[in-house]
Order: structure tokens, then sequence, then C-alpha cells
């Protein structure tokens, strides 16, 4: 700092005049330290293995549940889909020309055609009057 | 290159992380707390001098904030420096004595430090001139912060920042009470020539 203020400053200098007793910093730590009263320090704990991993397996967990959750979600919805299909192979096929069409030319797979015939067998066995 | 190894020396010898940890150890902690002594006991000597003036007062109150930071070094957790606590400490400390020293006086609190300068002609272990004692004396008119500040910058050649952390004031606010620190000591001078 050059400013007036710090000319006096700069005249006198850093020292302040203050001394001490020889070799006085050696002898105040050394009695220092041997005078020290006794601490209880509270240790932190190691944390377990299990309290290490515990963040990653909960992730983890979370995870799979997402994936089984979309997993069951999209089944439901393929089976729906599937119902709704046998249901309407099943009105189509009720005009024997649309049957035929169907079969011939139609993206019909053998699942379905199980399900159709199922479906019809079951209806036939309902209409079918038992003798009581 | 011999200075290089020097200065790596130095910092293998005071690791200051490394010591935080065996601070917190029940059977490293006195070792460890030996080598904060050994390494701040200097320069925090020397900062509470300039507080107090007499040897025996800093002496007193050294040991005090060795002893404050050694009952209490359990609740520091290493967020701050170690050197800013312990300065935090010996701050404290150095206030309190001076308070208590103007009770016994009976000198009002409001008062400034200017008493503690009374005898330090006669002090043995002052050996300044006439212009360092009226350095001193100037110095012990200011208000106890601006003293603390201008010590600090004089003296310690300490950054405004690290001042900050320390007196938990801003930086603009220490420049300012340096500068003021500056003109009154100016103004002694001129006074008492």
């Amino acid at each position: 700092m050059k400013t007036k203020d710090s000319k006096i400053l700069e005249k006198l200098g850093k020292n302040p005049g203050f001394k001490v007793p020889e070799n006085y910093f050696n002898d105040f730590n050394a009695k220092l330290v041997e005078s020290l009263p006794e601490v209880k320090i509270t240790e932190e704990e190691k944390p377990t293995l299990w309290v290490r991993v515990r963040p990653f397996i909960y992730m983890a967990a979370m995870f799979a549940g997402v994936w089984l959750m979309m997993n069951i979600f999209s089944q439901g919805k393929s089976s729906a889909t599937g119902e709704q299909r046998a249901a309407n192979i099943r009105a189509g096929v009720a005009v024997e020309k649309n049957a035929d069409d169907l079969m011939d030319y139609g993206a019909v797979s053998d699942y379905d055609i199980m399900t159709y015939e199922d479906s019809v067998s079951m209806e036939m066995e309902e209409n079918i009057d038992l003798p009581q | 290159m011999r200075r290089y190894f020097e200065k790596m020396a130095v910092r293998e010898k005071y690791d200051e992380a490394q010591l935080i940890e065996q601070l917190h150890k029940q059977d490293t902690c006195r070792s460890a707390f030996g080598k904060v002594i050994e390494h701040y006991s200097e320069q925090l000597y020397w900062h509470i001098r300039r507080m107090v003036i007499d040897h025996d007062d800093a002496n007193d109150v050294l040991q005090n904030t060795f002893i404050k930071a050694w009952t209490n070094i359990d609740n520091f957790r290493g967020d701050a420096k170690l050197s800013t606590w312990l300065y935090k400490i010996a701050i404290n400390e150095s206030i309190t004595f001076i308070n208590k020293k103007k009770v016994q006086n009976n000198i009002s609190l409001d008062d400034d430090d200017s008493f503690l300068t009374n005898n330090l002609e006669a002090d043995k272990y002052f050996d300044g001139d006439e212009a360092q004692l009226k350095l001193q004396r100037a110095i012990a008119t200011l208000p106890e912060k601006q003293r603390l500040v201008f010590n600090m910058r004089y003296y310690d050649e300490m950054k405004y920042e690290d001042m900050s952390e320390i007196l938990g004031t801003s930086v603009g606010a220490l420049k300012a009470s340096y500068h003021h620190a500056l003109k009154k000591i100016e103004t002694f001078f001129e006074n008492n020539d």
C-alpha cells in the first residue's frame, strides 16, 4: 500500500517490538501437551456392508417392481386384445362367406382358430337340451 | 530442487486432513493435538500477544485457547479449516480476557483498550523503540474489531477472505475497517508528535 496513511507504518516496519523468553515455544508446547485433561472422543462407527449396499439393493428392488408391473400390465393388455380378436372372428364367421374369406386371406393364427372352435363348441353345448 | 524437497518435508509433517482424522480417534487424538499445538502455537501466540500486549497474559490466553480447543475437539468436524477454528477461539479468549481485566481495573467495557499499554515501557519482554511504543499505543486506542482487523492484516498479512471467514464479516466491511484504522493511527501520530 503506497497511500499517505501507510507512510508512517512503512517507516516503522512490521516488528511490534515484542519478544518472548528463550526457548519459550518449545517449552510451552511440551508442558501443554502433558497437562491436557482426558477427553472422550465419539468415534464414528464404520458402516457395515449391509448399510453400504442397502441403497443399491433398494434401488434394484424398485426397478424390479416397476419392470414387473409393466410386464403384468402388458400381459393383461395382450390377453384383452386376444379376446377382442376372438369375438371379432366369431362375429365375422357367423356369415359363412366371411368365414371362408377369412380362412383364405385373413391373418388368422392357429391360436385364433382354436379359440374360435372352442367358443363355437361351448355355444353348441349350451344350446343342447340335455334330457332331464 | 532443494527448496521443493524442503516444502515437501513440511507438507508431510503437517497434513491437515490426516490430522483431523487422527483427532477423531481415541487412541491417536492426543498425539495429533500435540502436532496441532506445535504447528499453531507460535502464530496464535503473536496474534494474542498483539491483542493483550503483556507476555504473561498472552501465555495464559494461549493456554486457555488450546485447552478450550482440546475439550471441544469432539465438536470439531472439519467443516472449517483448523486454523479458522483456532483463530476464532483465540479471538474470543482474548476479548474475554481483556473484558475481565477491564472489570478488575474498574474500566468501562465501552472504553478502548489503551490501558493495556500503560506499563509497556517497563515490560521486560518489550524491546521496541519510541516509535514502536507509539504505534502500539495508537493501535490500542482503536475499537476492538478495528484493532483485530489491523493486526491480522498488517502484522499477519492475512487475506481479507480468510479474515472474513474468521470474523464473520464481509470483505468490503473488513477493507473499510482497515482503512478507518489506518486513518486513526495517522491522526494519533499527528496529534502526539
